[in-house]
């Protein structure tokens, strides 16, 4: 038996799809189904299919479709709130990369001065007279920012 | 490979619902109305398990209504929504069980089944829980639904040249399963 199947196939399908088989099946084709091994294989499997379908079918109990519809609609619109929420999320992102790179920047440009301060060479005196307010005004930014951006994401992930 | 492995990606179903529905709710009605119970039937018997059956179904239309479909019409339309169901049952399957089916209590699967003291099912039920889930899979997609070799490739992620030799050992295995319990061509 090739797996390939039988040229007899498509005719004994079509046959099987209009409910023909075996009464309204032309009479050669009953012969060959009983003389070939892949047709009858076929045929077997499909005859038990299709009655086992039938059965099922009848005994399925789907729900309502409008349940169906509604969830549907429902979970478009949690989707669509959820995209609209995507731009506000890459702001925060986006804001809070520049302001860590203006701290890097910014400790970079005066890194002698931090140095001296880490080594304890530098009192606060000399440091203000350096860097004048700068660094007390980013530090105040920079919590200001953090804090801001810690209670919005707070907020959105409450129920 | 696992043949698991060989489907594609589930992109279409997983992407992100669209923003209108693909049809109106009369519309839905109807055509819900004609595929939900072959998609139940298909859906049962791959899985052998009806309950599993009503969620897959539910969130096969669900999915349906939310995804971007392709083509227009209602074999299209019911080719897709069959396309979504296996592959929702394909990722059941992946899934790492909390209880095996056979744990479960036997009035689970037939509660809602009055088809099962059918004499079709007597012999079937056997040969069916003998086969591979991607077997019975196949075989009811191919012999129930007579879908061809391609649509069957299109619905399962599967190669068109895969799906022929698949169904041919698939059917072999079923029939020889089938002669066994006494079920001959009636």
């Amino acid at each position: 038996m090739s797996w390939s199947g039988c040229v007899e196939r498509e005719e004994m399908r079509a046959v099987l799809r209009r409910g023909q088989w075996p009464a309204g099946c032309p009479a050669e084709l009953v012969r060959h189904v009983e003389s070939c091994a892949a047709c009858r294989q076929e045929m077997l499997i499909s005859t038990h299919l299709q009655a086992e379908r039938s059965v099922a079918v009848a005994g399925a109990a789907p729900v309502s479709s409008s349940l169906l519809w509604w969830r549907a609609q429902a979970r478009r619109r949690e989707t669509a709130l959820r995209q609209a929420g995507r731009p506000l999320a890459a702001a925060q992102v986006f804001a809070l990369v520049m302001m860590v790179a203006a701290i890097v920047g910014w400790i970079a440009w005066n890194w002698p001065a931090v140095i001296g301060l880490g080594r304890g060479g530098l009192s606060l005196g000399q440091m203000e007279a350096q860097l004048g307010v700068v660094p007390v005004v980013a530090a105040v930014a920079l919590v200001s920012t953090l804090g801001g951006v810690v209670a919005l994401l707070t907020i959105e992930r409450q129920p | 490979m696992n043949w698991e492995d060989a489907i594609p990606s589930i992109a279409a179903e997983r992407a992100e619902p669209r923003a209108e529905p693909v049809m109106n709710s009369d519309e839905f009605a109807e055509f819900y109305q004609r595929s939900s119970r072959p998609l139940w039937a298909y859906l049962a018997r791959a899985s052998g398990d009806a309950t599993l059956a009503d969620d897959l179904m539910q969130e096969s239309f669900v999915r349906f209504l939310c995804a971007d479909m392709p083509g227009d019409g209602e074999i299209a339309r019911r080719r897709y929504l069959f396309r979504i169901g296996s592959n929702l049952l394909h990722d059941h399957w992946r899934r790492p069980r909390v209880m095996p089916i056979d744990e479960l209590p036997e009035e689970c699967a037939a509660a809602r089944d009055a088809s099962r003291q059918s004499d079709s099912r007597l012999m079937l039920d056997p040969a069916m829980a003998k086969l591979r889930p991607r077997d019975r899979q196949l075989l009811w997609l191919a012999h129930a639904e007579h879908y061809s070799h391609r649509e069957i490739a299109e619905i399962t992620g599967l190669a068109v040249t895969s799906i022929r030799l698949l169904l041919f050992r698939a059917r072999r295995q079923m029939a020889h399963l089938l002669e066994q319990k006494g079920g001959g061509l009636r």
